[in-house]
């Protein structure tokens, strides 16, 4: 077998431009992966009645459901219902209109927060007791306890974590083509679908990949850096 | 004033303060010795709600609380008139000495960061810290960071100060240095209730001792009446195994 090292670069070239999708695709869910999981992670913690129970059973649910599995759904059931609804509801509006991304935008979210969820939950454990007890001693409140003293003692901890949740949700951001979501992995496939050349193709997107990655891992050792000078060296027990 | 009645504990089936009535007056340093396990430390924690009582009543200064019943409201205004020093200092390990000080002061005073920083920098020089205000706790030795510690309570002007064996986690050649500010806080008036394996260190400072266990005061008095002329057995037992006192 011989590889087309032309190919390569003409499909490296092609994907390029892609990059902001797949970067897009794993960012926004990152945020609101952030935002939800740890909401969920601090009802599970205080063990809200009910809301702990059921968040509890969805994650148990959602971690057992592959991405791909959940992607197809998603798009299924939007592609089947949302134009009735869309009517219903006297929008304009129409599923062909709607663009793909925004469904797996939707479906990496969930995945991003139910595994932050489970991140932040391990983080906030891991907080000594004796802190939060330093906090009410001094006056402060559950609320400005968890601001002021617990978030913060949780940025190292979480930080590396959520850097391969950003690495992992780059590589699912891979399975948009599914729902016919153009990204780098498809632009690099695009290439050859004249040529034939998949094999190259999809060389060129792996190198994209790793380039991002190492990237993100670069980013993420640089904060623990900076953190690690200001207070987390020798501290934790 | 501080007026304790009646504290009850249970950890699951565990009783572990069974009845305490304790009457502290301004000004007066208490010191409480007993056998690990004996409830001090719950006893002390039970003062600013860290832990909740089942049952009893607490009086600090004109206010006062219901275990069984006190609100959230309640709850914070004990915790005011409250301050404690930990056995393992229990400083933010996010904020620097003076932060750490003056976190209480600005957050849950109110008190103008300017105003509170002044009084921050002047506590930690009182406790011999000056020049470590921009130090983390993991720059500290563990004598220093409870220093911290201890400034941080000061910095609330409490109407007392819980002290949690605030030396039993040191090194011994650092206990010293943490002693003599605490003493030096006694003799400035503060009202100090102290649990302590330190028995020398409670003979020197104590205006009254207290010797607890399993639960229950067993006996108290000055420290001539407790170490030198003891009248309960228990008391005499326990004195007997813990090191030469003076």
């Amino acid at each position: 077998m011989k590889i087309d090292i032309n190919a390569i670069i003409t499909a490296f070239k092609a994907a390029i431009p892609y990059i902001p999708v797949t970067l897009r695709l794993a960012l926004i869910p990152l945020l609101i992966g952030t935002a939800v999981g740890l909401i969920i992670a601090l009802i599970r913690f205080y063990r809200l009645p009910i809301l702990a129970k059921f968040f509890s059973g969805i994650i148990t649910v959602g971690k057992g459901i592959p991405i791909v599995l959940s992607l197809i759904v998603a798009y299924l059931v939007f592609s089947d219902a949302f134009d009735s609804i869309s009517q219903a509801l006297g929008w304009s509006l129409q599923f062909k209109d709607i663009n793909r991304e925004y469904i797996a935008m939707f479906v990496l979210s969930l995945y991003a927060s139910i595994g932050l969820s489970e991140i932040f939950r391990g983080a906030l454990t891991s907080i000594p007791q004796d802190q939060w007890d330093a906090a009410a001693s001094i006056g402060l409140t559950q609320v400005q306890t968890i601001r002021r003293v617990v978030l913060p003692q949780m940025v190292p901890i979480v930080l590396p974590m959520i850097c391969s949740q950003l690495i992992v949700l780059i590589k699912a951001s891979a399975l948009v083509s599914l729902v016919s979501v153009v990204d780098v992995l498809n632009g690099a496939l695009i290439t050859s679908t004249t040529s034939y050349t998949f094999l190259e193709s999809y060389i060129a997107a792996a190198l994209i990949y790793w380039g991002l990655s190492i990237l993100i891992e670069q980013l993420s050792g640089f904060f623990e850096r900076h953190y690690a000078r200001k207070f987390v060296r020798g501290t934790f027990v | 004033m501080i007026k304790i009645q009646n504290i009850h504990k249970k950890f699951g089936q565990n009783e572990i303060l069974k009845g305490v009535d304790l009457t502290i007056e301004t000004g007066e340093v208490v010191v409480i010795i007993g056998p690990s396990g004996s409830g001090k430390t719950t006893f002390l924690r039970c003062l600013n709600f860290l832990e909740r009582a089942d049952q009893g009543t607490l009086q600090i200064g004109e206010t006062t609380a219901d275990f069984k019943q006190a609100t959230k409201k309640q709850i914070l205004a004990i915790r005011k008139k409250t301050a404690m020093v930990f056995q393992q200092y229990a400083l933010f390990f996010n904020r620097t000495a003076l932060e750490n000080v003056i976190e209480g002061l600005v957050i849950a005073r109110r008190i103008p960061k300017k105003e509170a920083t002044e009084k921050g920098k002047a506590l930690l020089e009182k406790v011999g810290l000056a020049g470590k205000e921009n130090h983390y706790p993991h720059e500290l030795s563990g004598g220093q960071q409870q220093r911290v510690g201890i400034a941080r309570a000061l910095a609330l002007n409490p109407e007392v100060i819980l002290f949690d064996e605030p030396t039993s986690a040191l090194d011994p050649e650092l206990v010293g240095e943490t002693l003599d500010v605490i003493k030096q806080v006694a003799n400035e008036g503060s009202t100090l209730v102290i649990v302590t394996h330190e028995m020398q260190f409670a003979y020197e400072i104590a205006d009254r001792v207290i010797f607890m266990e399993n639960g229950v005061i067993v006996e108290q008095g000055t420290p001539q009446e407790v170490f030198d002329y003891t009248k309960e057995q228990r008391t005499k037992n326990f004195l007997a195994r813990t090191a030469v006192y003076h």
